[in-house]
């Protein structure tokens, strides 16, 4: 084990013991004050553990008996964990290649031999910014800031690399290059991610702990955890809109599968839509009779003000899922809200939410309480057990 | 303070409507030759002070007194007096040090009484054409003396003791008149006093001298005896060399009542007098 | 292009108030006798005046900055016990009529004031000394540098500390190359207002230093004492006080204005950015 944490914040609420191996990234993923940030500022050493031990690579970061207001806590230059933020906080008043030779320069007793200039272009090339190294902060883009941020924060070495939330403040244009960057760095690298973004968990994370109110709710490899959620809260942390209910039927070699939603758990739907089946695909067999859940991205969802129109005669009825064409499944619901995310506007519903463009939204018009039909098609619709 | 001096303005633009009045009367009853508006005219009447005032019990109307700062406590004392003989008079009081109250009647101010701590500055006056060059009384002088901290540290006793090097010594500089005294007193004696400061006000020398700062200060006799008990006094006989005379004259002022005049010239003559003597005497001041 | 909202009184009043600090100038300018304009600021006595007074200013800038920086630091920084009572004391002598603060000083540092004794035992004696003035300076002229580097520090904040330290930097090495440099804008404004007040400072050199040429007598105390007997070459000082402090508030400002966090607003869109950099490098090279 590379990492061994232990600590408790009784003042906070936190109480969070977690492992993370060598060569390991880590997604935290969480709802707003969960404790996300605390646990990394407790291994930055920002902060001081009401009680705990974390041990890195050998090296105790802090060890706070019980009740005790002795206990050794190392300063956070000592630790060698670098933590790289939401924002870039490049020092405006050194250039590009000087930030990132900020750690080289700075390290006590370390390896001198390399020169820190020539050890932050080798990071400039790394993050693919060698072209910046002469710039100010101030002239860079908040990509590109970013960008320089993760040279210089594995410049310094760290033997643990901790980023909060690194694509939060970036458009979602940028967004993408970023994340193709710190998938190629953090490979084999011992890191911590703390993200809403569950897209950051399934590119760059191996393994995912779900934190809430300041304990640990849920660990596991980042697909069993979030690609397949089983309780509305998992799917709420994924972003997916969950269905759940039986197996009705299942086609011979198991691709294809129709769901009857269930009533019990009508957290997320609504009573009418019991009953319903819903056709999805799967990508192992699933026996009818078995419980099951069906995810969709709210990106997948297309949501018309007018019955779609139909290539059937079948009718659709309140609470009645009918397949429009080949292939799709469209569900009647009412408006709840809508609200601004990103790029995207979210449309929620009683049971589905969906992501418009803020194009599509304005189009539609949509106001609180208004009848839509949210459709989907079943090749974007994922099966499996619960 | 502030409202008796806008109430003496007011009254003193009463003053000057009542003398424009008197004026105007004069100059059609008389013809005149000259306009007694003019001040060219003014000094003619007031070559010696004292001889056209009328008696002093019918005094009436007030009297402006620039006073050097070291003639705080006699001229306090000696306006409660003059107002006490004469019930009619207000005496109003400006003092500040005397270059000072120079700038400020050359700019305009109404002074009727000027009385300097030195002879300098009374000159600077006559010079400008705002005192009759024969006015000038001198009613008192002062002479230099060593002040030193209670209990004397550093065991001065004489003026050549003042020259010791290791004794911190503060003087007046040379630009201001207990300066110019002290300058004057070590060319006769020879004495070269290598002094630690030299302080723009004898205030500031005292100052230094109460706090202990220095062993000795150079100011004049008045000043310790206005200190009283915060430092002590050192009389030497080679101060007799520098002995400093105070005048006091009546200001010249276009368009004034001969009334106010007949005021001025008559506090003039009560500092130059007597009654001035008696006060000025126990305060430290030699008589002219 | 802005919306300019201000009422036409307004901007009468506020005229009238500039009129009120520029005409007294004016004022003394038209007062120069310029004829002798240069001899009167050339004589001896207001050559070594002025020499004196650049000589402690400088000084006294430099002890403000030593001591200056720790100050604003433990204020910006820390958080203990009587905190805000001591920052009020700090801030004291910008309000402290300055013969006030020559009495305080002459209680503590004077030969019979509270540290002055244990000086004279050490065969340092202050009274009347370059020393004093410059410690009268500095007494001044402190709080201006605390208040304009410990308000720039809270500014700053300590988000850039943090990410110095993990990637690696000491508290030291924060301070030097993080810390200092993000307030170097605010520290140089700091020094060159203290500075100007080191040198317009009167009240507490007259009371605890004295005045001898050449050793305590500063610009301000000759201009003082010269009046009594010259005001031509009063005014003609006055002037070069004058000028000399327009310098120093014009220097402040332009300070001010480069602060790195002030041009840290962003030139360069985040398009620029996306995935495509190539133009970017071919431009750098």
């Amino acid at each position: 084990m590379s990492l061994q944490f232990r600590a408790r914040m009784p003042d906070r609420g936190f109480d969070v013991a977690l492992d993370v191996a060598e060569g390991e990234t880590l997604a935290v993923l969480g709802p707003n004050g969960a404790g996300k940030s605390t646990l990394l500022a407790l291994l930055a050493g920002l902060l001081r553990p009401a009680e705990g031990r974390a041990d890195l690579d050998g090296t105790v970061l802090f060890d706070v008996p019980p009740a005790s207001r002795r206990g050794t806590v190392l300063p956070p230059h000592r630790r060698g964990v670098s933590l790289l933020a939401q924002e870039a906080l490049l020092f405006p008043h050194l250039t590009a290649l000087e930030n990132v030779a900020f750690g080289p320069r700075s390290r006590r007793g370390g390896d001198r031999s390399a020169d820190p200039h020539t050890l932050a272009r080798t990071w400039l090339d790394e993050v693919d910014a060698s072209g910046l190294a002469g710039r100010r902060p101030h002239e860079l883009s908040g990509g590109q800031a970013q960008r320089i941020a993760v040279a210089r924060a594995l410049a310094s070495e760290p033997r643990l690399l901790l980023l909060d939330e690194p694509m939060a403040a970036l458009d979602a244009a940028v967004a993408p290059a970023l994340r193709r960057t710190l998938r190629r760095v953090l490979a084999g690298r011992t890191a911590i991610i703390v993200t809403h973004d569950i897209l950051d968990a399934f590119t760059l994370a191996d393994r995912v702990v779900v934190m809430d109110g300041g304990r640990i709710v849920d660990s596991g490899p980042t697909r069993t955890v979030l690609d397949r959620p089983t309780s509305p809260f998992h799917a709420g942390l994924a972003g997916l809109n969950l269905l759940v209910g039986t197996v009705a039927a299942s086609t011979p070699g198991g691709g294809e599968v129709d769901v009857e939603l269930d009533v019990e758990l009508g957290v997320e739907l609504g009573v009418e839509a019991a009953g319903t089946r819903v056709r999805a695909r799967a990508d192992a067999p699933l026996e009818p009779g078995r419980p099951a859940a069906v995810a969709i991205r709210p990106s997948h969802i297309t949501v018309t003000v007018t019955p779609p129109a139909t290539d059937t005669t079948t009718t659709t009825t309140a609470a009645t899922a009918t397949a429009t064409e080949p292939g799709h499944t469209v569900l009647e619901a009412h408006v709840l809200d809508l609200e601004q995310r990103g790029d995207v506007v979210r449309l929620r519903t009683e049971h589905l939410a969906a992501d418009l463009t803020p194009g599509e939204a304005a189009a539609l018009d949509l106001t609180e309480g208004q009848r839509v039909w949210c459709r989907f098609a079943q090749a974007d619709a994922l099966a499996y057990p619960r | 303070m502030h409202g008796r001096r806008a109430e003496t303005a007011r009254r003193g633009a009463l003053l000057v409507a009542i003398a424009a009045t008197a004026a105007l009367l004069a100059g059609c009853a008389g013809g005149a030759s000259g306009s007694p508006a003019d001040p060219a005219d003014a000094p003619g009447t007031a070559t010696s002070p004292g001889t056209a005032a009328p008696d002093t019990s019918t005094l009436d109307g007030s009297v402006t007194v620039f006073a050097a700062a070291s003639l705080k406590g006699t001229f306090t004392e000696l306006a409660t007096r003059f107002e006490a003989e004469h019930p009619g008079v207000d005496v109003e009081l400006n003092f500040a040090g005397s270059s000072d109250l120079v700038t400020q009647i050359t700019e305009g101010a109404p002074a009727d009484v000027f009385a300097s701590a030195d002879e300098k500055n009374m000159t600077t006056l006559t010079d400008a054409g705002l005192i009759d060059p024969a006015a000038p009384v001198d009613f008192a002088t002062n002479v230099l003396e060593i002040a030193v901290p209670p209990g004397n540290p550093a065991g001065i006793t004489s003026f050549a003791d003042l020259a010791n090097p290791a004794a911190k010594v503060v003087v007046c500089a040379p630009q201001v008149p207990c300066g110019a005294a002290t300058a004057s007193v070590e060319q006769t004696t020879g004495v070269d006093i290598p002094a630690v400061s030299e302080e723009s006000s004898v205030t500031d020398v005292l100052g230094k001298v109460t706090s202990g700062e220095a062993d000795a200060g150079l100011v004049y006799v008045t000043d310790i005896a206005a200190a009283g008990d915060a430092v002590q006094g050192i009389a030497f006989p080679e101060s007799a060399n520098a002995v400093n005379t105070y005048p006091v004259a009546v200001v010249d002022h276009a368009g004034r009542l001969d009334g106010a005049t007949a005021v001025a010239r008559a506090f003039v003559d009560f500092v130059a007098g007597a009654s001035g003597r008696a006060v000025l005497s126990p305060a430290g001041f030699g008589a002219p | 292009m802005s919306y300019r909202s201000l009422p036409r009184w307004l901007i009468v009043v506020a005229i009238v108030g500039a009129a009120f600090v520029v005409l007294p100038l004016a004022g003394m300018v038209l007062r120069v006798d310029w004829a002798n304009f240069l001899p009167l600021i050339t004589s001896e006595s207001s050559l070594d005046a002025l020499g004196l007074s650049l000589r402690t200013s400088l000084a006294a800038t430099a002890l403000c900055i030593v001591l200056g920086v720790p100050m604003a630091l433990v204020l910006a920084r820390t958080r203990f016990w009587g905190q805000k009572v001591l920052r009020s004391l700090v801030l004291l002598p910008l309000v402290l009529p300055p013969v006030v603060g020559g009495l305080a000083l002459l209680s503590t540092f004077g030969r019979r004031g509270l540290l002055g004794q244990t000086f004279d035992a050490f065969g340092i004696q202050l009274a009347f000394s370059t020393t004093a003035v410059v410690l009268a300076q500095t007494f001044v002229a402190l709080p201006f540098l605390v208040l304009s580097l410990e308000g720039a520090l809270r500014t700053v904040g300590t988000r850039y500390e943090a990410v110095g330290a993990t990637l690696g930097a000491s508290p030291s090495t924060v301070l030097r190359r993080i810390t200092l440099p993000l307030v170097l804008p605010a520290l140089l404004s700091g020094a060159v207002l203290s500075f100007a007040r080191a040198l317009g400072e009167f009240g507490a050199t007259l009371t605890f230093a004295g005045s001898l040429q050449g050793t305590t007598r500063t610009l301000p105390l000759e201009i003082y004492l010269q009046r009594e007997t010259d005001p031509d070459a009063a005014v003609a000082l006055s002037l070069v006080l004058v000028v000399v402090a327009i310098v120093v508030v014009a220097v402040a400002h332009q300070a001010g204005e480069a602060s790195p966090l002030r041009r840290g607003r962003r030139l360069v869109p985040d398009a620029q950015d996306s995935a495509d950099i190539r133009p970017v490098e071919r431009r750098q090279s």
